[in-house]
This record gives C-alpha cells, structure tokens and sequence, in this order.
C-alpha cells in the first residue's frame, strides 16, 4: 500500500489519500442527490440555489458495469504502460451515486461480476519525473 | 404545416484527406449550392459548426473563414459549438433563422479534419483540475469507447446481448455503407471478421466502435415562400429540436465521472427529450417514423436509442436485428447510410452529413440502399456534457 508521503495525488479534492480512502462529494441539504467531483450548486431545477455540503463517501458500493481498456488513453491521462490492459469500474453507491473509476492493479478483471461488492481504494498511475508515484481513486472487490 | 425546407444537399466524401478543413467545407458547400440550383450570393445566413481540431483562426469562427473564402457578401454568421452534436446545432440554427422569417435562404455547414486515433481533447485545452473533462482522463483514462462499454456491458447483463448481437450491429452497418459512394469503408465486414477484430474496450472490438475521418457536409434550407424557385422537390422539416442533459438522467454522460439517478430521470435525456419535443412540433407518433439516421459512435447505440426514442419496446432492438427488420428493406430501417461505423467521424460535420443523407432517402436518390416509401424520417445527434439534436424530415 502507497504511503501517503510518496506519492501525489493525480488532481486535487477528488480522494483522501491513505489506507482507508474515501471520495470526496457534495449532498444538497434540500433534495440529498449526492454529486461527485464536488460541486457549489445542485443541479436539481426543483433546489434553491443553496450551497451543498461537502461529505466523504462511504467506502463500499456495487458494482454497476465494467470495461477492460487495451489502448492506451490519450493525454492527459498517463498511466505505467505495464499497466496496460486497464479496468474502468462502476460502482454504485447506497448514497445514490454512480461513480466511474480503475480497478486496483492487484485485482483480477476476470473475477468481476456485476452486482459484487466493491470498496474504494487508492491505486498508482505512473511515476513522476522526480520519483513520486502519481495516484488516483480505484476500486477493488471485497468480501460480501 | 412546415414552413422549411431542405432544398441542395453536399457531402465531401469521408476519408484520410490532405486537405485543410476549409477545403474541405468549400467542396461540401459548393456541391450543396449545384444540388439547389443557387450561388453563393442568393445564400443570406449561415450557421457553421465550430470545426474542434482546426481551422477557424484558432477562435472557432468557421463559418467566417468560409465566408471569406467564398466571398465577402457580408451576411450574417453563426458559429456554434455542441461538441459532437454541433452540427445539428448549425442545422437547427439554419432552421430558426428561415423559420423566423428573418431570411429566406440559410446554409448550414459542418467541416472536420481529425487527429488520428481516438478522439480526444481539443487542441488547447487546459489542464484544470476544475474542468469534469479533463479529470475523466487524467484519473481514470476513460475515453469515449469506456463509456459506451460500460453501457454494453450493462446491457449484456440486463438483457442477455450477446456478443454476436453486438458484432452484427456492425456487420449490418457495412451491408448497407458499402453501396453510399461518400462512406470511408466500403467493403463487407462479416460476423466472424468483426468478432475476431482485438477487442478495444470490452466488451467492444476495434470493427465496434466507429472511426475518425475528414469531411464536410453542407445543406441549404429555404422558406415555403421562395421554395419554388428550387430545382428539386424539397423534403421539409417537420421538426427540429434541441435538448440538453436534465437532472436524474441515469446514464454517465461523456465527460463526466459519475451519475446521480433520480426517480422518473430520463437515460441519454438530452437526445431523448430532443425526441420527443420534435415528436409534438412534428405532430407525429413513433410509430409514424420511417427510418432513422441515429449516431452509431459503437453498436451499442443502435441497440439502445430506438427503444429510448419510442420506437420499439425495451430489448426488442436485438429482435429486430436479428430479423433483419434494421435493413433498409425492414420494419425499422436504422442508418440506411451506412451509419458512423461506415464513414467514421468527422465530428462537428455529422449533425449536417445525417439531414444530407436523410434527404436522399427521401427524395428517393438513396439507390441500392433506397428505403422503399420512405416519407418520414428522423436523424439524431449526441456531442457530449448533454447536447442532443432530433430532426424531422419529411418528403
């Protein structure tokens, strides 16, 4: 597991970084709808222009559907080709959101099933010229 | 009672060109102005999709850099941006132009010339981490393809598509594109071939999932008023509508990272609710439909857009493939062109290229792939952050 002091992540108030990630959203006080990548407005027409409140996400959902992705992605995604065939996941959450991500590198994609439960988790990219691992939010399937 | 209607078609054919793209719309322009018998100086307005990858000074002003290069009559200009969808926005701007009365004769026009590979970003665009479009690639690479993938993939899982239903989507598209002289690929592709094609974003094949090309497509719409000085029979515009991404919408939109369904959310809703406004304006029903041109970016969106659109129960979109019903001799003839699979996509070109290809069908010039009767006929595209556009034509 990537320490928090050697790596960055891939862009900002999207994930906590450490061993028990979560994803960072927002939640109107007025209808619930859950957003992500957090937001300043609810995108509900029947809302109040009210400011939404900033929530962190439980960890675990279901999986929705699955890709496995054998070309590389163009720029500005960057990912360690010997990550190559990748798996984009998604999993939906009790909050009531759907939420694209990687699968973790160590996770299978052939043992995917749809339904399954995932949690999230915190995965390499590449690294940096200057020897950080970049990372982003990923998924893996848990124990039911 | 449509007071609009299409009187010259022009398609640059769809390809690898050496060409810039101002040449490239110069030839679907001036082909457009020969079919309706015009010059360039009876046009009063245009409406230009905003060429994405070049042209246009680097500001997106396409439609006056083919006004310089046609000649400077002074006319007025709008260029629009929908992303892939702007080409329907420059039909519908050509549209509300004559329908306003404020001209009698608009052009509207579509060029692109592609990067190669997939589409990706613009040219230009900043790495700001506040913009959803640059995050869905720089976290979590999904390209266009991830998402059309995660839709199959869901579809397989709800209804039982089988992976042969999937590759004979495509297959069909190439029976038909083969006999359109403008289509890049114009060769048979069998089940089999597609099938074992490497597969490019499972559970879709690289033969899936359409292809990048240069062209330009260009239509000259004019008002009931002045219609009789067309050469041609005109085919009218019934409807011509625009929708955007509504709250609730369960599906992913291209670019975003994440959906928020709600309780009566309607799925690809800015095409959907496109639809069904220009069901009302048309004043007709589904069932009244003939063919449909739909934007095949994969084969999932021919299996998933028709039953959104009302035009067959849930799942029966595989029947009717299966039963050949998609052909242009079928019940439901889907993208009797040939479809994206077999041009490629020239982005913002599509939304002018599909009422370009609707309008032979009508007129009955379509040839081999000729919808026999075809009347009535309805051509949708989608570009993302929720841009859709539905047209009506009718003979």
């Amino acid at each position: 597991m990537l320490e928090s002091a050697g790596c960055a992540p891939v862009a900002e108030n999207l994930f906590s970084i450490g061993r028990e990630t979560q994803l960072l959203a927002s939640k109107c006080s007025q209808c619930g709808s859950v957003f992500f990548p957090r937001r300043g407005l609810c995108r509900n027409p029947n809302c109040s222009r009210i400011l939404l409140e900033d929530i962190a996400l439980g960890r675990r959902g279901t999986l929705y559907s699955f890709t496995v992705h054998h070309y590389m992605g163009s720029l500005p995604f960057r990912l360690d080709p010997s990550l190559l065939p990748y798996t984009v996941v998604l999993v939906e959450f009790p909050e009531g959101v759907r939420i694209m991500g990687m699968l973790t590198e160590d996770a299978d994609s052939r043992g995917l099933q749809i339904g399954m439960p995932m949690e999230v988790s915190m995965g390499r990219l590449y690294e940096r010229e200057d020897g950080r691992e970049i990372v982003t939010w990923k998924f893996r399937p848990v124990e039911a | 009672m449509p007071n609009v209607a299409v009187v010259g078609v022009g398609v640059h054919p769809f390809g690898k060109h050496g060409k810039s793209v101002v040449d490239l719309a110069l030839y679907a322009v001036e082909a457009a102005l020969k079919d309706a018998g015009i010059g360039w100086r009876d046009v009063q307005a245009v409406a230009a999709a905003s060429s994405q990858f070049s042209g246009g000074f680097g500001w997106r002003l396409a439609g006056n850099e083919l006004i310089q290069a046609m000649g400077e009559t002074g006319i007025p200009v709008a260029n629009l941006s929908a992303a892939c969808a702007a080409g329907g926005s420059a039909f519908h701007t050509a549209f509300l132009m004559v329908a306003s009365g404020v001209v009698d004769v608009a052009l509207a026009v579509g060029a692109e010339k592609m990067p190669e590979g997939f589409i990706a970003r613009p040219p230009g665009s900043s790495q700001d981490g506040s913009d959803v479009d640059y995050l869905r690639w720089a976290t979590t690479g999904a390209t266009n393809a991830v998402y059309w993938a995660l839709e199959a993939r869901r579809r397989m899982h709800e209804l039982g598509t089988t992976d042969t239903q999937l590759a004979k989507v495509a297959s069909k598209a190439h029976l038909v594109g083969k006999h359109n002289p403008n289509a890049r690929y114009r060769r048979d592709f069998s089940v089999e071939e597609i099938l074992s094609s490497p597969i490019l974003s499972s559970p879709l094949r690289l033969y899936e999932v359409c292809a990048v090309s240069d062209a330009a497509a260009a239509v000259v719409v004019c008002s009931a008023k002045v219609v009789s000085k067309f050469a041609h029979r005109p085919v009218w515009v019934k409807a011509s509508a625009v929708g955007t991404g509504a709250f609730g919408d369960p599906t992913i939109r291209v670019s975003e990272l994440s959906s928020t369904p709600a309780p009566g959310g309607t799925a690809i809703s800015e095409c959907t609710l496109a639809a069904f406004r220009a069901y009302e304006q048309a004043g007709v029903d589904p069932h009244d439909i003939d063919l449909i041109e739909l934007q095949d970016n994969s084969v999932w969106q021919e299996l998933a857009i028709p039953e959104l659109f009302g035009l067959c129960e849930r799942g029966q979109a595989e029947v009717l493939l299966e039963n050949g019903e998609t052909l242009p001799t079928g019940k439901l003839p889907i993208n009797p062109s040939g479809g994206f699979l077999s041009f490629g996509e020239a982005t913002t070109a599509m939304g002018v290229w599909q009422i370009a290809e609707m309008a032979s069908q009508l007129r009955g010039h379509a040839g081999p792939r000729q919808v026999e009767g075809a009347r009535i006929g309805l051509c949708q595209v989608l570009g993302l952050e929720g841009n859709g556009v539905v047209t009506i034509l009718s003979a």
